[in-house]
């Protein structure tokens, strides 16, 4: 979901990278006030891995492809705004070194895929955790809604950029975009439960929001 | 960083040079979601930016990239002849960056026990 130059308007561009700019801030102070001298490590190796995954383009179906997002792996390994941080540091590698994804566009970019995936996983992901039972089935069942909502979600706000640029009529560009993402999302939250599920067999004390340890712990 | 937070780390980076490689050869390169979307040949009946002939109006399309410096565009590090190659290259040197990068960011925003 990379924007590249040229896709959104200039008032879209400018108003996504003022939005971003705040959460990034937000998330700086908030990282630093709750990032935990253990999960300093995990920081640095989600984050090397959400750009490794996202190198892997799986087929869909239709000649389209899909890759990883991971907004909802770092909220939930880490916290919602933390999530905010690894995809901004991310997608600017990517960027600068890789040209993936516009220098004009990034702050779109970071804005659908740090902030509105994270934030989304993360509050869906919360919510499920209340009601369903609280063990592995329950909480992987909850990070796979919570990530293929994440890149549905994400792929609706980008349809909604799309439309505010002037590039497609409102329902064809949120048909569009969330049809194929739907489908993709599929693949996000195997990804991601996969992931939890290897951090759950070996360092669960290392999942910020798995229940289970802080008990097993205390 | 004690000894069980290095053994995470190793494991992490194993595993994503694992995926490095795998995506070198295997990635799919047809169009992700996004792109799908923009270039969909079905779809020019309802886009405003093509014209009747299916051609972009002017200004209508993606731009060429405004950062032309990259490291290695398109994840491709040419420093070797064949591609997987240059892909692999390109993505051990991004997980190598991600990593050092936020290992570094995370050292200096982590929450100091003194007060």
């Amino acid at each position: 979901m990379h924007i590249a130059d040229g896709v959104l308007s200039t008032p879209v561009a400018a108003a996504t990278a003022a939005v971003s700019v705040g959460f990034v801030a937000a998330a700086l102070w908030w990282t630093s006030r709750r990032l935990e001298e253990r999960q300093v490590p995990v920081l640095g190796t989600v984050s090397a891995f959400v750009f490794a995954a996202q190198m892997f383009n799986f087929p869909i179906v239709g000649g389209t492809s899909g890759h990883f997002m991971g907004g909802a792996l770092a909220a939930i390994v880490l916290g919602p705004l933390q999530s905010v941080l690894v995809l901004a540091v991310v997608l600017t590698i990517q960027c600068i070194a890789f040209q993936d994804g516009g220098i004009t566009a990034l702050g779109a970019n970071v804005m659908l895929m740090g902030v509105v995936g994270g934030l989304a996983a993360w509050l869906v992901f919360r919510g499920l955790k209340a009601v369903l039972p609280a063990n592995r089935a329950g909480l992987l069942a909850a990070a796979a809604v919570a990530s293929w909502t994440s890149i549905v979600v994400a792929s609706g706000v980008c349809a909604l950029l799309l439309w505010v640029s002037g590039r497609f009529p409102l329902m064809e560009s949120l048909a569009a975009m969330m049809g194929w993402h739907a489908l993709i999302g599929v693949g996000e939250a195997a990804i991601t439960c996969s992931v939890l599920s290897l951090m759950s067999a070996s360092r669960p004390d290392l999942i910020a929001q798995w229940p289970l340890v802080r008990e097993a712990r205390a | 960083m004690n000894r069980k937070s290095v053994l995470f780390v190793v494991a992490g980076v194993a595993l994503c040079l694992a995926i490095v490689l795998a995506a070198s050869f295997w990635a799919s390169s047809a169009p992700d979601g996004l792109d799908r979307v923009l270039h969909d040949p079905e779809a020019r009946a309802w886009r405003p930016n093509l014209d009747e002939d299916g051609k972009a109006r002017e200004g209508a399309e993606e731009s060429e990239p405004v950062w032309d410096k990259p490291l290695a565009p398109d994840y491709k590090l040419e420093l070797v002849q064949d591609e997987p190659a240059q892909t692999a290259l390109a993505g051990i040197l991004g997980v190598a960056i991600t990593l050092s990068f936020t290992l570094l960011l995370g050292w200096f925003l982590r929450r100091r026990n003194a007060v």
